[in-house]
């Protein structure tokens, strides 16, 4: 099939009412799962699949790709308006979001957040339909060694993300990496810092350490302030005020870098969303004119996160459908639903059966473009809450910051993990350590740490095999340029 | 009279109630929970979901699966030690639970505490290798390659998802005496993605999430850890034939709380033998590559094949220098 008759046949998929009905609804029901602390995009895809029983296995696929996409993209809504990132993946979406909604920007911040997940997600499903075996390809290239080097580079990044506070972000993000010691080793699953506790046996879960972290955090942070709970007409409703198009162009190279980076992110199994939009939000601090504005409420850190997390969503397609491996976990959802309606996944798939590949491109297209839609009409309904004086507002975003850490895993040691992961985080502000490196070295640790072993035994314990690979030895020298670029630049300055 | 009616009465409440507690009448009266200790999507997961279906139109009763995962399945066992065994919580549990328990992760005695309700599936690990890597260093068949890591030890790495879980355990014994690097996974996918894409050289796992990669070429079966060949791959070498003592496959079936009524027990096992009669179940098995081995087994013979699994898996795990509870400690 050339790639015309691929896209007109994927099309045609969704021209049958009933399916397109299917995925109208699926764009509603995941914005919604997405917006919703606790309910991350795997479980909002996880949610759907009863629905995909008395489905056909093409109609099922296209199905959940469109919840997976529009719960990515739900997610920033909380994030945004109640720095409670309702997907995993949007918590760095909060570092500029909240700040822009604090000042009155809500509508701006979520026009972008939704424009760039768009885009983001049409990038990506382009990517997938015209350079799959390719993007294959460049997956299955990666080694252990490699995907170290990239998660290595993302961490460098930790000196630059404060310049006037390069110390103290560090000692966070070591921190952070500390945290992502926790638990089995992923070598030989000897237990470390759990304290023979059980409950700490698998690591902290990730969910309940973001929503204390940062919505907890917040709400003890507002009881602080006497005006905040005495007010009684709340922070008020949104502003709808949208971007202009002149800020949309300012960022376009933003846009293309972070479509980029998330996809192949997204490829890559064992990676995927949070991964994509971690590395993007850090990696453009890096590359902007102004790094110090990011995390004061730019535009910038909001679209570098939402672009990265939902092309990552078109990536995470990619070994689904042309190896039958899946690129997350969210994919893996979809894989046992394709497997339960008995359709053989692998590399023959999409030689025999192409129309799968274009259908999932055609409910992405759909589902990235109504999903803005659907998305602002829901925002509207969440910042109606805004409007509810802090007094009760507060206690309603500890209830549901309550569900949503018990909810992951039904586990009461998780309630109790977020309670302390809030007050850490007011610890962390009240001493201005940093508390977005704290969450880059917990997330990026686990993954960094998993490859090193694995590359290291490879490579048979010798380090300078390991990075003989032109990717890894290219990135691992840019990284540590990248740390040690605070003190090579005074050196400079004091020269001159 | 009055008295003499009473008697009556009270002789026919305690025949209801004695007519109430026989297997036979066991009527589940609401929804019954199974979970499950690993994650929706995965290999436990999608056996247990069609299973619950059938059950459900059964028993006429809502089934439940529940994922509670984490910590390699301990946090579900603590999960359901929780509930009350009443007859409605039930849950999924392979041999990777056993060596959670004989390593001392769970904070009862799963082998006192649950009792084996009823085997599902019984599925058959194979040692696969990658194709890339097969070219590069010459080897075709397991002998060969077995060959060729005496004459390069430590050339040859291998994947598995942890070595102190069954797959380890299976894989130790498969390749005793041989000098290979161990490399862990946290998830089949990216295992299977770092064999095809040959950055490890063999890996073991059952079949069922690899066929198509198996089809297409990318992986090569090596050998079978079974007792005789597959119908499925009747090329590949089996561990029997071959003289190799490993035929450790993930078994997965149905466990209950300690104190769980016998008559909810015995009804749940026949619902469970009713559907695995079912003509989608046995679809599912071929499809799975489930149907190589028998799955359904009911409580005494599956009870018998655990414990043995105990046996196995406890010396194992004693020589592995991990082992915190000794079963058979004399």
């Amino acid at each position: 099939m050339t790639t015309w008759e691929l896209f007109v046949n994927g099309f045609s998929v969704l021209m049958d009412p009933y399916t397109f009905m299917m995925v109208v609804f699926a764009i509603v029901v995941g914005t919604i799962f997405g917006a919703l602390p606790g309910v991350s995009a795997t479980m909002a895809v996880a949610l759907g699949l009863p629905f995909t029983y008395s489905m056909a296995p093409i109609p099922a696929i296209v199905f959940l790709v469109a919840i997976y996409c529009s719960s990515i993209t739900g997610g920033s809504i909380t994030a945004i308006l109640f720095k409670i990132p309702g997907v995993p993946s949007s918590a760095p979406t909060t570092f500029d979001g909240y700040p822009m909604a604090q000042r009155g920007e809500a509508g701006k911040a979520l026009g972008i957040a939704l424009g760039s997940s768009a885009i983001g997600g049409l990038v990506s499903a382009l990517a997938m339909l015209t350079l799959s075996p390719q993007l294959t390809q460049a997956a299955l290239s990666f080694s252990p060694s490699d995907i170290f080097a990239i998660t290595f580079m993302g961490l460098s990044i930790l000196t630059c993300l404060d310049s006037k506070n390069i110390l103290r972000t560090l000692i966070s993000g070591l921190l952070g990496l500390l945290l992502a010691c926790v638990g089995q080793d992923p070598m030989y699953a000897v237990q470390r810092l759990t304290f023979g506790s059980g409950e700490l046996i698998a690591g902290l879960e990730m969910i309940p350490v973001l929503i204390g972290i940062f919505a907890v955090t917040e709400v003890l942070k507002q009881t602080k302030k006497r005006d905040a709970l005495t007010n009684e007409n709340g922070t008020g409703s949104v502003n709808t005020k949208m971007p202009s198009l002149k800020e949309w162009w300012g960022i376009k190279w933003l846009l293309a870098r972070c479509s980029i980076i998330g996809t192949i992110i997204g490829i890559l199994p064992g990676a995927g969303a949070t991964i994509a939009s971690f590395l993007c939000y850090s990696s453009e601090t890096k590359l902007s004119k102004h790094p110090e504005k990011f995390g004061t409420g730019i535009i910038d850190g909001v679209a570098a996160s939402e672009t990265a997390n939902n092309a990552a969503t078109g990536g995470a397609m990619v070994p689904l459908l042309s190896l039958g491996i899946p690129g997350g976990n969210a994919a893996a959802v979809m894989m046992s639903a394709l497997v339960l309606k008995g359709v053989q996944l692998g590399p023959l798939l999409l030689v025999n059966q192409p129309q799968y590949l274009s259908a999932t491109f055609a409910s992405m297209v759909v589902t990235n473009i109504l999903m803005v839609i659907v998305a602002i009409g829901i925002a509207k309904v969440f910042a109606q809450i805004l409007a509810v004086p802090y007094s009760y507002l507060g206690p309603i975003i500890i209830m549901l910051a309550i569900i949503g850490s018990y909810a992951t895993n039904m586990s009461i040691a998780d309630v109790k993990i977020m309670a302390i992961a809030g007050v850490i985080g007011l610890i962390i502000s009240a001493c201005h350590f940093n508390s977005a490196a704290l969450i880059l070295g917990l997330v990026l640790g686990v993954i960094c740490e998993g490859n090193f072993s694995r590359a290291y035994t490879i490579s048979r314990a010798n380090l300078m095999n390991m990075f003989a690979r032109p990717v890894a030895g290219t990135l691992m020298v840019i990284s540590i340029i990248l740390l040690l670029w605070p003190i090579i630049s005074q050196i400079f300055r004091k020269e001159k | 009279m009055k008295k003499f009616l009473c008697a009556i009465l009270a002789v026919l409440l305690v025949l209801c109630c004695v007519s109430f507690a026989s297997a036979d009448d066991w009527k589940f009266e609401r929804k019954i929970t199974i979970v499950c200790p690993w994650g929706v999507g995965g290999g436990a997961d999608s056996t247990l979901r069609p299973m619950a279906t059938l059950i459900k139109n059964i028993l006429g009763q809502e089934v439940e699966v529940v994922n509670v995962t984490g910590g390699n399945g301990v946090t579900a066992v603590e999960y359901v030690y929780k509930q009350p065994a009443d007859g409605y919580t039930f849950m999924l549990g392979t041999q990777s639970l056993f060596m959670q328990d004989i390593q001392g992760t769970t904070s009862m005695n799963f082998k006192e505490e649950f009792i084996p309700v009823a085997r599902l599936v019984h599925a058959i690990n194979v040692i696969t290798a990658s194709k890339k890597a097969m070219d590069k260093k010459g080897y075709k068949t397991f002998s060969e390659m077995r060959e060729y890591v005496t004459n390069n030890p430590f050339e040859v790495s291998v994947g598995m998802l942890t070595s102190t879980g069954l797959d380890g355990a299976s894989l130790k014994q498969a390749l005793e005496g041989l000098d290979i690097l161990d490399v862990s996974y946290p998830s089949g996918s990216e295992m299977n993605s770092a064999l095809v894409g040959g950055h490890i050289d063999i890996m073991v796992t059952g079949t069922d999430e690899i066929e198509g990669l198996i089809a297409a070429g990318d992986i090569v079966p090596l050998l079978a850890l079974c007792e005789k060949r597959m119908n499925r791959y009747p090329d590949v070498e089996c561990s029997v034939e071959l003289g190799i003592n490993s035929v450790l496959g993930p078994a997965r079936g149905i466990f209950a709380k300690k104190g769980t009524p016998q008559e909810a027990i015995d009804a749940l096992v026949a619902a469970i033998e009713k559907a695995s009669q079912d003509p989608s179940w046995q679809s599912f098995l071929v499809q799975g590559c489930y149907d190589e081995r028998p799955g359904f087994a009911g409580p005494e013979e599956y009870a018998k094949d655990c414990e043995e699994d105990y046996k196995l898996l406890s010396e194992y795990l004693k020589a592995e220098g991990v082992m915190k509870k000794d079963y058979y400690a004399k």
